[in-house]
């Protein structure tokens, strides 16, 4: 894959504007991530501990 | 006990009234700040800036409504300090910013060995300017504070602060988009203020003691800074130089077809061509390069660009020896006197060899532009530019800044160097001037029009000069770094092509007592005019392969049946380069020789005219099978000066 002068100005800019939201909405991200943890392992466990 | 109810009904009015207390503090930093977001120097609070003011006011009042719990009222000594924390607080955010963009550019110029298009008072000036900024803010916050102690905190102001502090250094990385780079500024200083927010007081307490020493670090590093720069470094320790004075003035970006004395059919340059008729013009000098670092470091080193470090981004290097350093070393003064702030500044590297170098103005316009924060809001709706915006420097500047010199600098001889700007994009007219050109419709309008202020400003010099009994004393030369492109070849500007608009520049040489009036019609590279300068002077040093024209007027060869070198010219990719433009494709070199102009591009197509039977360079004969040979000789003739004397 090319990465060039032309696309690292859009990478750069969409990380940069991406970490700024999360760092604003640090708590709620936080509870975001969580529950989607929380909601990945019971799901994995769910999964596995049937088969 | 509190319900499960009244909890939840109290967790809203807190966010509430934080969300509130937020938006009003910005509202009021924002009406407070309108004129610097729009890019003014000067603060004035108009209808607009009022609304947004009392906007904020009134957010701030609504979230003091809010008050959970009411206490008692706050004496006025805690309401002072308050309101002086948030003022701190914000002084001390651009302090910490302005020191941080400082070492920034420090990294850059002295470990990158980078341009920065910042000047040594940049250390001073740039904490400076930020606080200049931040200033109204601080100062709408910590009214504001001291207003509702219970409300607005230093953290806050840490925020609003901390955000744009932030942001404008984020910008100095230019892959980020400014909308990007400011999400990312708030979400920083968010996490900051919130850290801030949990250790109360340890934050102000922390801005009040550092502030000093900040502050200190900015005048004793700006102090020392600005001491070295100013010091002088001429010839003064060696025996004072018995030759002729020599001033050599560069009019920055003037083609040679637009003036009068070339004969350009307005009338651009009366007092030029006065000047002239008591000396010598050369009718077809060329450039060595079409944009001016390279063409002001051959003219001061007598090489061509391709045997000197120096570019877009990085500056001549002090491999070579110049042109100011023989005539220090000779015992002359050395001045310079420069108005392209871009590419002849002091970091440029041209100002070797002078005891005196001025660039950039001490002005309260410089100072607020030292700051990127500024820089952006400036160029905001703007083409962007890597290259930092200055205080404009006009011509009369330059002039006067010379004389002032000339008048304290001691009874020996001087080498001076002055630059004038004012035919450079935008290009500087009196509307007077514009009216007699067309009145400045169109962009030759109001090139012509910047010509003819450059005129009137050399006129002014000759004057002085002349009443001062000095010009009979001197040499002259008053010469172009390169032209511009006004539309010819579906092009405007320079630096983006090597045909003859951006190649061919004026060339007169006055010092009557040993060169005679007159024009030479042969071709002539610049490369070759600081070896003539060195002749005329009477001084030997040798620069490189530059050799002294004054054979051409002195001997009883025919400069025009005489064998010629080929005259190189050469140009390298730019920034941000648009690819309509024909340096898009790489780097490209020419030669001249016999009435012909090589062009080599830099996917190697070639192209070839026959500029003294077509002067617009309008038929490409690179594709006719009658050149075949010439092509052929110049190609071999390239190969030798590429292969040349490494950099």
């Amino acid at each position: 894959m090319y990465v060039g002068p032309e696309t690292l100005m859009p990478l750069a800019s969409i990380l940069a504007a991406v970490t700024g939201v999360v760092m604003l909405f640090w708590r709620r991200t936080v509870e975001v991530v969580r529950m989607a943890g929380g909601l990945l392992t019971r799901m994995c466990s769910d999964l596995f501990g049937r088969s | 006990m509190w319900s499960r109810g009244a909890i939840f009904a109290s967790e809203r009015r807190s966010s509430l009234r934080i969300c509130l207390g937020t938006a009003g503090a910005i509202a009021l930093a924002l009406g407070i700040g309108a004129d610097l977001l729009r890019g003014q120097a000067s603060v004035s609070i108009g209808p607009a800036q009022s609304a947004l003011s009392a906007l904020g006011l009134a957010f701030l009042w609504s979230a003091d409504r809010l008050e959970p719990d009411p206490a008692p009222a706050a004496s006025l000594r805690a309401r002072l300090r308050n309101g002086g924390d948030l003022l701190v607080a914000v002084v001390w955010c651009a302090l910490v910013a302005g020191l941080i963009e400082v070492s920034v550019l420090a990294v850059r110029r002295g470990v990158l060995d980078r341009f920065t298009w910042a000047g040594y008072d940049y250390v001073w000036m740039t904490p400076v300017s930020w606080v200049a900024m931040l200033l109204p803010i601080g100062i709408g916050l910590g009214a504001a504070g001291f207003s509702l102690p219970r409300l607005l905190k230093p953290w806050m102001a840490l925020f609003v602060a901390g955000s744009a502090g932030i942001w404008g250094l984020l910008v100095l990385y230019p892959r980020l988009h400014v909308l990007a780079a400011l999400l990312l500024a708030i979400g920083i200083s968010w996490r900051l203020a919130d850290a801030a927010r949990k250790r109360r007081g340890a934050f102000a307490k922390l801005a009040a003691r550092s502030m000093p020493l900040l502050a200190a670090v900015v005048i004793v590093w700006g102090g020392i800074r600005t001491g070295s720069e100013n010091a002088p470094t001429s010839g003064a320790a060696t025996p004072a130089g018995t030759g002729p004075n020599v001033l050599l003035i560069i009019l920055d970006t003037v083609r040679a077809a637009n003036l009068g004395v070339y004969g350009h059919e307005r009338p651009t340059t009366p007092r030029l061509e006065e000047f002239a008729s008591e000396g010598l013009t050369f009718e077809r000098a060329l450039s060595p390069s079409p944009w001016t670092l390279p063409a002001h470091a051959t003219l001061f080193t007598g090489r061509y660009p391709n045997e000197l470090a120096g570019g877009w981004l990085v500056p001549l290097d002090g491999a070579r020896p110049t042109l100011a350093e023989a005539f220090r070393d000779a015992g002359y003064e050395t001045a310079g006197f420069v108005a392209n702030l871009f590419y002849t500044a002091r970091e440029s590297g041209l100002a070797r060899g002078f005891g005196q170098y001025e660039d950039y103005r001490d002005t309260w316009e410089q100072v607020y532009l030292s700051s990127n924060l500024a820089q952006r809001l400036r160029q905001i709706g703007r083409q962007p530019n890597p290259r930092r915006l200055n205080h404009e420097k006009p011509g009369p500047l330059v002039t006067a800044s010379f004389l002032e010199w000339l008048d304290a600098a001691p009874d020996r001889p001087f080498f001076a160097f002055l630059n004038y700007f004012d035919a450079h994009q935008p290009y500087r007219f009196t509307d007077e001037l514009a009216a007699r050109f067309g009145g400045g419709r169109t962009l030759a309008d109001r090139y012509d029009a910047a010509i003819a202020y450059l005129d009137e400003e050399l006129g002014s010099l000759f004057d002085e000069l002349r009443e001062r009994g000095v010009l009979e004393r001197t040499i002259v030369v008053v010469t172009s770094d390169h032209g511009e492109h006004l539309g010819d070849h579906g092009l405007t500007g320079h630096g983006n092509s090597l045909y003859m608009p951006l190649l061919h520049v004026p060339l007169i040489i006055r010092y009557p007592s040993r060169v005679r009036a007159g024009r030479v019609p042969a071709p002539v590279s610049l490369r070759d005019v600081p070896a003539t300068i060195l002749d005329l002077a009477g001084l030997d040093t040798d620069l490189g392969a530059s050799r002294s024209l004054v054979w051409m007027w002195e001997s009883e060869v025919d400069p025009e049946a005489a064998p010629a070198e080929p005259l190189f010219a050469t140009v390298e990719r730019g920034i941000n380069t648009p690819p309509n433009e024909p340096v898009a494709l790489g780097d490209m070199h020419t030669l001249v020789r016999d009435g012909l102009h090589y062009i080599r591009n830099g996917d190697g197509r070639e192209e070839l005219y026959r500029f003294e039977v077509d002067p617009l360079e309008s038929t490409d004969l690179a594709g006719t099978a009658a050149v075949r040979e010439e092509l052929a000789a110049f190609r071999r003739e390239l190969a030798a000066v590429l292969a040349g004397p490494p950099r």
